[in-house]
């Protein structure tokens, strides 16, 4: 059968670099699609050799813009190396500077990565589609409310972290420094602040998206829908924690499947490969890989927002709460399989972040000053687990008794959703092309379907290489190039 | 009194993607001027907003990769010159372009001047803390060129 090939390649507003290739049968339609995601590229290698304290600050480099996430798991993946408990004030500033992060990052994606999409609209031109034309609809002073409030939750990771890209606080048994009066009386007033701030874009999001019947059918659609296990972290009450306690999977009918703590993640996360792109894909052992579908028999699981509030049974705080059973209301109920949701879900994880920096930083013990705790045992292997934005992230470390590093193993947010995001955009794409009609608009619907899912491609490096960031190459049969779209 | 930032831009375990780290800690060794502040770092374009502000002059330290460039070349690049679509930042977020274009529009205090020193690569795949020879052996000129632009 004639086919075209068509490349976007690489996908822009992403970290990192990626590709998408939409093959196109002889009809013009859909036969295959696939995104291609170049993933870590040998930090677990080059971590062998390496003393395993060097891990939180060697692993936040990955990528520039989740670092506090590989940080902060690798300094709980060192308490369990060394077989230390961090002291009750050092684990909650940790904590607290999390929280500050999952608010700002979650943020960030809403107003700049997956914002205009929405607020600007999926098919406005293409050169409107970008934080600027948000910033023309929404208003410069609403930007500058926006550009404020990161700024200032920011400024706790720089305070407590010493730096605001690759913080430093984390270290095995605790953190770097105590919290002082003075700090928590500045933090007291960003973190009421966060609150509000996630209050007025919980309203844009319903005023903006809710209240058009044109988005709220795309979310709803079969376009953007697939019917999956879900994973996150949850506490004893099975409510949503992004620091620690369980790690929850529910079935596609949204009923418990597994509840484990990290150290038996291997019990029940596989991954498979596939011979076409390096990245790994995980599924669940018990259920097993059956390629890249949906369903019950599908070991495929999804992570991150949407995947977390699935596999909770409710959020950890009042305010939160309240827009989650909005959200599952409006939805037609629990699990919700409808991808776009996410930005929903991500903007009622950052009400949880945020009111959960206001519980931490009125607690009095933040302010002790007993923030390490030393009592080291000879290390071994260590495991840690924590919530980055865009999933469950886990570290493995095994080492010599000198801790010197003989084996590294990072399941990254991103990895764990790779399955559901090659499902995501073939669906979105056999449902979008069809007849050959192939426009930049019909594109970006087709980068929404992973876009939603905020992944992380990981690049890290910072090299201006003058690349256009986004190509559509579309090609013949015999792979000659036969039309090139550019955007941007 | 004018101010200028000087900000080393780069991996530190890829390669010649550290060669604007490198270039900074030399710097902060070498220039006593204290009206020049010097950082280094990854950091995206609103990030990098956030740190322009104020100053009067930018000067990035950064690596390139060009079509026909070879590795150690140096450039020196006003930033008209330079795309938005340029990754000078994490393309997560937002580059530096519309960063600053952003920044003009909510009417902060923009600097005069940036512009980059960007130095051609090899090799930003491998995993090391060390620069290839090449790319290395460019360091001097950068660090002379940028000295004698702060003395001016």
């Amino acid at each position: 059968m004639a086919y075209k090939k068509i490349t976007i390649d690489p996908i822009t507003r992403l970290e990192g670099h990626g590709k998408i290739e939409i093959f196109l049968d002889d009809k013009g339609n859909v036969a295959h699609a696939c995104i291609q995601i170049p993933e870590l590229r040998g930090y677990e290698r080059f971590a062998v050799g390496r003393l395993a304290e060097e891990m939180p600050r060697i692993t936040e480099t990955i990528c520039g813009v989740c670092p506090t996430a590989h940080h902060t798991c690798s300094g709980k993946t060192l308490d369990d190396l060394y077989g230390v408990e961090p002291p009750a004030a050092a684990r909650k500033i940790r904590e607290f500077v999390y929280n500050a992060f999952m608010f700002e990052d979650h943020n960030l994606h809403f107003y700049f990565l997956g914002g205009p999409d929405f607020i600007v609209g999926p098919d406005a031109p293409k050169a409107e589609r970008n934080i600027l034309g948000v910033i023309g609809k929404v208003g410069i002073e609403i930007g500058k409310k926006v550009i404020d409030i990161r700024k200032r939750t920011r400024n706790i990771i720089e305070t407590m972290g010493g730096r605001v890209i690759h913080p430093v606080h984390c270290l095995p048994g605790g953190v770097s420094k105590p919290m002082t009066k003075e700090i928590q009386e500045e933090f007291k007033k960003t973190a009421e602040d966060s609150v509000e701030f996630a209050k007025f874009s919980l309203q844009a999001f319903a005023d903006i998206v809710l209240a058009n019947k044109t988005y709220v059918d795309l979310i709803v659609g079969d376009i953007y829908k697939h019917q999956t296990y879900y994973m996150g972290l949850v506490d004893d009450n099975n409510k949503i924690n992004f620091y620690d306690g369980w790690i929850r999977v529910v079935d596609p009918e949204g009923k418990e499947f597994a509840k484990f703590k990290v150290k038996d993640y291997l019990d029940h996360i596989a991954e498979g490969v596939e011979s076409w792109t390096y990245i790994k894909f995980p599924y669940l052992k018990k259920v097993g890989w059956k390629g890249f579908v949906d369903g019950k028999n599908s070991g495929v699981y999804r992570v991150a927002p949407l995947g977390r509030l699935n596999a909770s049974d409710g959020m950890a705080t009042p305010l939160a709460q309240g827009y989650y059973e909005k959200f599952y209301e409006t939805l037609g109920g629990k699990p919700a399989h409808n991808t776009l949701a996410t930005h929903w879900a991500r903007l009622i994880e950052a009400m949880q972040a945020a009111e959960t920096m206001v519980q931490l930083i009125n607690d009095p013990e933040i302010l002790d000053t007993n923030v390490r705790n030393m009592d080291f045992q000879t290390p071994k292997q260590g495991i840690g687990v924590i919530e980055a934005p865009r999933g469950t992230l886990f570290h493995h470390y095994e080492t010599d008794d000198k801790g010197v590093l003989t084996k590294a193993n990072l399941i990254v947010a991103t990895v764990n959703n790779s399955a559901a995001i090659n499902m995501s955009v073939e669906k979105a794409a056999r449902s979008l092309i069809k007849n050959g009609q192939v426009n930049d608009g019909l594109l970006n619907m087709v980068e929404m379907a992973f876009r939603a899912y905020d992944p992380c491609m990981a690049c890290a490096t910072h090299t201006i290489n003058g690349h256009v960031p986004l190509q559509i190459d579309i090609y013949n049969a015999d792979k000659e190039i036969i039309k090139t779209l550019k955007t941007v | 009194m004018k101010k200028t930032l000087i900000y080393g831009m780069g991996n530190p375990y890829r390669c010649d993607d550290t060669i604007g780290l490198k270039i900074a800690e030399i710097l902060k060794k070498d220039i006593k001027n204290k009206t020049v502040t010097i950082k280094s770092g990854s950091i995206d374009g609103l990030a990098m907003l956030d740190e322009i502000i104020g100053f009067d002059k930018v000067i990035l330290v950064d690596s390139i990769n060009t079509k026909s460039g070879m590795p150690g070349d140096v450039y020196k690049i006003e930033l008209d010159s330079i795309t938005s679509n340029s990754s000078l930042a994490a393309s997560h977020t937002i580059d530096f372009i519309t960063a600053l274009r952003m920044g003009k529009k909510f009417g902060y205090k923009m600097p005069e001047k940036i512009y980059v020193y960007a130095v051609e690569i090899k090799d930003n795949d491998t995993f090391s803390e060390e620069c290839t020879e090449q790319v290395s052996a460019s360091i001097p000129e950068v660090v002379k060129r940028i000295i004698d632009e702060v003395d001016e």
